[in-house]
């Protein structure tokens, strides 16, 4: 049953879109709410001229012409609120719409759930598969599985029940018959006990990870023998890890999640993206045969060395992802360029021009919302982002934004969390390489090295 | 005046919370303590009838509350309201709140409407580095603060008694810190009663400024911290009418060299306040308007614009002229109080502007920005100081201009002043007003309604 917070965000609003009203238009400014690809299709800006071109497609295609013979790999990353969920939704409809005859099985994992813990490894991704498959209920893959589950997996660990600690014993002597049952067990005793406990049931499960993926692609070959094409799962939200340790990313992506090159399916799953550009981003082209595929922020002001203006293809493109939810000509005092100087101001991420129109809009009770509110809401959002920024960053900030790139003397921890933080924007707009930039909004603030 | 809470924010508070209403968001409300008391009973107001709220506790009993909400609820709430997230960072390491950064996504299922963090701003700070991820995914953020009486900062002791002062003074002695830490720390002390002391010319507080600036200075110089000797200086000069000039041009020598400093400005004002007092007024008035306002102005920093424009007034105001300060007042402090959301300090500015027209006799002007300006500032504000303020100046300018009708009008402000000053505990003042009123025979309230009838009321 659909709920309100299941509902796609053009549902969750009368009279449609752009919204007329204050309340609607607050709501479609929720910038924590992705896009669905065909509900929401009215609301989305194919925004691929102002950030490099549709990376995406490229995947679906090479995804398409792969086929089944052929696994795959591909990481996602972007910065958070870049859409990556929106678009990723996307190239699930758009593999859904190829031809019959080669259309894949898509299986879409949120990872959310598993990366609460913040101490995440392969063993935890392999039992969340083995479970999404089950729940997905499909017929084909169920027997298989459950058949695994019986004679080896659960069997193996009931009998290491013998000699081992309390909660594992209890946990192992107990574990149902019933595949989906066991799993929902064993993903709950992962997340949930203890972390040495944890770390002690995942090196029990570690011991059966050939059989996890044997399972796994038995289960895969089963699908495929009723469907024409490849099946691709997508692992949405495992960039999340990025909360936990550097190290322990670092060790996830470039060792742990190899063992998922054995998979017989193509793979997309989302990476941190500060993983991308460290110098384990190299490692991770070389570890897994391909460059990540990034969504980069949408181009609102030109390079440095281009004068730094605004670059007004991508100040148009991103004052029309706000016109699709508000309707700015009725609503706001100045109309259109009140969108276009959020846009601006908002350094290219769709979560932060939304915000401003969000708080733009509940300054006031009535429209028109008034120049002043606008100003108010930049302001408040540069505020905001000035906080976020450490005395010690601002000579680093300064040297981003007159070179465009991350000075040597940078640290990789200080870069992670400049880009994490939003501080530092991502672009690739037909260069061969991304470039970055300080948010403009942090140019602005007084703090800001001046001479920039 | 009791710290102010803007309505204007509290109404932004309220239309946030209001429209986040049946659909999950995350809102930041970042908040200090003076304001605290006003956003929990906005917060309240706005959230009545949505349907099941849940206010947690505060402290680490709210952070294990807030842990055990997202574990266990079923049905989403229509709102959550954390009233002390600072807990979040330090509770059990800080580990709720990764929980919630990490769950961020399925928050929808917790809560089908607005989940409120209420932060102080230096925990809003640690939620910037802690859980950046769920501060980017905020809905909405309002920044709820307490205005201080800028006034109050710059011209009263803040409620400091001279023997709590000496207790500090000895306390920084003891504490035996390096020289310069000593010395910043005896300077923030003298800091806090040198403007009430410059301005007036004497104060109780004086024998001790003098000696708190003395040990200032004698460190300063040990330690080789010119800025901190000149500092100390400057509050030397304070109540020192003979030697205080020559005082403060050795100060702004030691501090004088390129670019913007507010030492510098600070003392170039003190020496112009002090020539002044001397009998030059023109030059003093000159120095202010030449060199330490256009300098102020490059700091671009209010704080500092306001005091060092207070202080012109004053200087203005203590030499009579005060049809020049108001217009000062006016042409520059209200402007900027009210640009940076300053609504006590442009109050203020505004009331005594009235009352220097009216004490020059310029009564048409006053009882404009009386009526037109202060008044109804003062009620958004919900000052009764100001009120009062305001009623006396209307009483004394109508009685003084004593033009037709003004004779009502005058006894209509004395009552409403009488009845503000009783509130406010004055009853001398009150008395004065009775006075006036049992003078003119109108203390029975019969005709009260026919004396609004006659008068331009507010």
């Amino acid at each position: 049953m659909a709920t309100a917070e299941t509902l796609p965000l053009t549902k969750r609003v009368l009279g449609g879109v752009p919204a007329r009203e204050l309340e609607s238009a607050v709501k479609l400014c929720n910038p924590a709410v992705p896009l669905d690809p065909a509900e929401d299709a009215p609301l989305r800006v194919d925004l691929d001229a102002v950030r490099g071109g549709d990376r995406l497609s490229r995947m679906v295609r090479a995804i398409h012409r792969l086929g089944a013979a052929t696994s795959s790999l591909h990481f996602v990353s972007g910065h958070i609120g870049a859409g990556k969920t929106t678009e990723l939704r996307r190239l699930r409809a758009a593999l859904l719409a190829l031809p019959a005859a080669t259309r894949p099985t898509v299986l879409m994992l949120d990872a959310t759930p598993l990366v609460e813990t913040s101490d995440i490894d392969l063993e935890d991704i392999l039992v969340a598969l083995w479970r999404e498959m089950l729940d997905t209920d499909l017929r084909t893959a169920l027997p298989v599985l459950q058949e695994l589950w019986k004679k080896e997996l659960r069997s193996f660990l009931v009998s290491q029940a013998t000699g081992a600690p309390e909660f594992m014993k209890a946990l192992l002597n107990k574990l149902p018959e019933a595949a989906k049952d066991g799993l929902s067990r064993l993903a709950d005793a992962l997340k949930f006990q203890p972390l040495e406990q944890r770390r002690a049931l995942r090196q029990l499960i570690g011991s059966l990870s050939d059989v996890l993926i044997r399972g796994l692609n038995r289960a895969l070959e089963a699908i495929r023998q009723q469907a024409a094409g490849p099946v691709v799962l997508i692992l949405d939200n495992l960039e999340k890890v990025s909360a936990a340790r550097r190290e322990v990313v670092e060790h996830l992506y470039m060792e742990r999640l190899r063992a998922l090159l054995d998979l017989h399916a193509h793979l997309i799953i989302t990476a941190p993206l500060f993983l991308v550009y460290s110098s384990a981003g190299a490692t991770l082209t070389a570890n897994y045969g391909r460059d990540p595929t990034v969504l980069p922020m949408v181009r609102v002001s030109k390079r440095y060395a281009e004068g730094a203006a605004p670059d007004p293809e991508g100040v148009a493109a991103m004052a029309e992802v706000l016109t699709r939810r508000v309707h700015f000509e009725s609503l706001f005092a100045e109309k259109g360029e009140a969108a276009r100087r959020i846009a601006a101001a908002s350094g290219g991420s769709i979560r932060h021009a939304l915000t401003m129109v969000e708080a733009a809009i509940n300054e006031q009770d009535e429209a028109p919302i008034t120049a002043a509110s606008v100003d108010r809401a930049i302001r408040l959002l540069q505020e905001d982002r000035e906080r976020a920024v450490p005395e010690a960053w601002l000579p680093h900030l300064g040297a981003v934004h007159r070179t465009n790139r991350f000075p040597a003397d940078c640290p990789a921890e200080t870069q992670r969390e400049m880009l994490r933080g939003l501080v530092v924007l991502e672009y690739q707009n037909g260069d061969p390489s991304p470039y970055f930039d300080v948010h403009p909004l942090v140019v602005r603030s007084r703090r800001f090295p001046q001479g920039t | 005046m009791e710290p102010v809470v803007l309505d204007d924010v509290l109404g932004r508070l309220r239309r946030v919370v209001r429209r986040a209403a049946g659909s999950y968001g995350l809102v930041r409300v970042v908040t200090d303590d003076a304001a605290r008391g006003a956003v929990f009973d906005t917060l309240r107001a706005s959230l009545a009838g949505v349907g099941e709220t849940r206010f947690l506790p505060t402290g680490p009993e709210g952070a294990a509350a807030l842990e055990a909400t997202l574990r266990e609820q079923r049905a989403p709430l229509a709102a959550l309201v954390v009233p002390d997230a600072d807990a979040l960072m330090t509770f059990d390491e800080g580990r709720v709140l990764a929980a919630l950064n990490l769950a961020r996504d399925r928050l929808g299922t917790v809560v089908a409407g607005p989940l409120v963090l209420v932060l102080s701003p230096a925990g809003d700070g640690a939620l910037a580095r802690m859980a950046p991820d769920l501060r980017e995914a905020t809905l909405g953020v309002v920044r709820v603060e307490a205005e201080p009486d800028t006034e109050a900062a710059v011209w009263l002791e803040e409620g400091i008694s001279v023997a709590e002062a000496e207790a500090e003074y000895a306390r920084i002695l003891a504490a035996d810190l390096p020289d310069a830490e000593t010395v910043d720390a005896l300077l923030g002390l003298g800091e806090r009663f040198r403007a009430v002391v410059l301005t007036n010319g004497t104060s109780p507080f004086l024998p001790l400024l003098q000696r708190v600036a003395r040990e200032a200075e004698a460190r300063a110089r040990r330690c080789v911290y010119v800025r901190g000797q000149a500092n100390a200086m400057v509050l030397r000069a304070c109540g020192d009418a003979v030697g205080a000039e020559a005082l403060l041009r050795e100060a702004i020598a030691l501090l004088d060299g390129p670019g913007v400093h507010v030492d510098l400005i600070r003392a170039r004002a003190a020496l112009a306040f002090r020539v002044a007092d001397a009998g030059a007024l023109d030059e003093g008035v000159r120095l202010f308007r030449e060199e330490v306002l256009p300098a102020v102005e490059q700091t671009r920093s209010p704080p500092e614009q306001l005091a060092v424009g207070a202080l012109f007034y004053r200087l203005l105001f203590n030499h009579r002229r005060y049809r020049e300060a108001a217009e000062f007042a006016l042409r520059e402090i209200v402007p900027l109080a009210r640009a940076h959301h300053r609504p006590v300090s442009e109050l203020h500015y505004l009331s005594i502007a009235a009352s220097n027209y009216v004490f020059a006799g310029d009564y048409a002007r006053g009882i404009a920005l009386l009526l037109d300006e202060v008044l109804p500032l003062a009620r958004r504000l919900h000052s009764d100081d100001a009120l009062a303020h305001g009623y006396l100046a209307l009483q004394r300018a109508y009685a003084n201009r004593a033009g037709p009708g003004d004779g009502a009008k005058a006894l209509l402000y004395a009552d409403l002043a009488r009845q503000v000053l009783l509130k406010l505990g004055d009853d001398k003042a009150a008395a004065r007003m009775d006075a006036i009123l049992r003078a003119h025979d109108r203390l029975a309230r019969p005709n009260r309604a026919a004396r609004r009838r006659s008068a331009r009321l507010p």
